[in-house]
């Protein structure tokens, strides 16, 4: 358990003096389990160290999410996804057909799509204050337009994109439209999934499935983004060549991961299914590869650390 | 001069054991500080100049209270009507 939890530990992107908190939490956890004189004491201290390592975390992080660096980390991310959310749907033609207050509709989804690759983009500042807060706080924000404001903007869209082709013929329409899957909200769609039994169901859960791993990618990508930027700036030489390549190598990665694989996915035809279900796994394909990457990065990352600290002792 | 409920904890602890790992504080303070909070709040008092710590072996480090952070709870005491501080006529 301890070195599980160390490794978790680990993942996380602390300021010097909470890695050093968190060191020093760790360094009592395995000191006591060395004194520990029965198992009955060692299984004790297992769970005092487990939860005053969970505290700890808890404790180096909450500053970070008042620190004003971390919010305006996040205002900067947020500002840059959605300049490149209305650009998305600029260049597919999209913005173009409806005015301007349709188009606010389709920022949410829009924004949705664009969050990830925005957070893995090697844009953050490696400055170690404030890091924790700002992925936490973005996350959450994810999850916010992910499970909530994106499906009811989904769905003023296609109220408004009916009225509007009634308005067109002259006509006026006053009635509600039935939401589809993608216009429920995270609790609808549970309740859904619920009610329902056979494919209504598998459909709602995927759903479900497919937004939880959106979310998720948002932290997994917001990691990838540090250590793409901590790549780029290590070097004195072609800092800008590294940061640029670093930038498309981090786009390329995220529309093959992000859309292609998924796109792939979708055509795929499992035997004996409905024509068009793929694995409700496929949703979590990019989630995963990425966290994958990340997992590689940091781990080669604190190899080289350990080998330069050995060789300087 | 008020000092957050922790850190007089704290420099008490240390100005009765003059140096001592964060958690042997912990287990002295009964239960008056956690060890979950003690290296968070210990690193912030290293920053402000009450305590100094040294390493030690393990990754474990030795805390003292500073000449400031001794100052400081008195001055924590003196301020609580705990003390008080006056010239001999």
């Amino acid at each position: 358990m301890r070195r599980l939890v160390s490794a978790l530990v680990d993942l996380l992107p602390l300021a010097p003096d909470g890695r050093r908190a968190m060191d020093e939490t760790l360094a009592d956890w395995d000191h006591e389990v060395a004194e520990a004189e029965s198992a009955g004491v060692r299984a004790k201290v297992q769970l005092l160290g487990a939860i005053g390592t969970g505290v700890a975390v808890v404790r180096v992080i909450a500053p970070d999410l008042g620190s004003p660096i971390a919010w305006g980390r996040v205002i900067a991310l947020m500002a840059v996804a959605k300049l490149l959310a209305v650009a998305l749907l600029w260049a597919t033609a999209t913005g173009s057909r409806f005015g301007s207050e349709m188009m606010l509709l389709l920022v949410p989804s829009a924004v949705a799509m664009t969050l990830p690759v925005t957070v893995l983009l090697p844009v953050v500042p490696v400055g170690g204050r404030g890091i924790v807060g700002s992925c936490l706080i973005v996350t959450l924000a994810a999850g916010l337009n992910v499970f909530w404001l994106t499906p009811e903007a989904n769905q003023r869209f296609r109220q408004a994109a009916v009225q509007q082709e009634y308005a067109s013929r002259g006509q006026v329409f006053t009635g509600r439209l039935r939401p589809g899957y993608a216009e429920l909200t995270v609790g609808e769609l549970a309740r859904t999934a619920g009610r329902f039994t056979g494919e209504l169901s598998q459909i709602a859960i995927r759903q479900l499935s497919n937004r939880v791993a959106l979310a998720v990618l948002v932290p997994v990508c917001f990691l990838l983004g540090i250590h793409a930027r901590r790549w780029a700036t290590s070097g004195r030489r072609g800092r800008w060549t590294r940061l640029l390549l670093g930038s498309g190598v981090a786009l390329a990665a995220f529309l093959v991961g992000v859309f292609f694989v998924p796109a792939l996915a979708a055509v795929v035809q499992v035997p004996g299914g409905p024509h068009h279900t793929a694995p409700n796994a496929f949703g979590w394909w990019s989630t995963v590869a990425f966290l994958f990457v990340v997992t590689v990065v940091l781990a080669r990352s604190t190899s080289r650390l350990e080998r330069s600290a050995s060789a300087i002792i | 001069m008020q000092l957050p409920a922790s850190e007089r904890t704290i420099l008490e602890l240390l100005a009765r054991r003059d140096i001592c790992y964060g958690l042997e504080l912990v287990k002295a303070s009964r239960g008056r500080l956690t060890r979950g909070g003690i290296y968070v709040t210990l690193g912030r008092m290293e920053q402000k100049g009450l305590v100094s710590s040294e390493a030690a072996e393990g990754g474990r480090r030795l805390y003292r209270a500073t000449g400031l952070g001794e100052r400081a709870l008195l001055a924590a005491r003196v301020f609580a009507g705990e003390v008080t501080v006056g010239v001999k006529a």
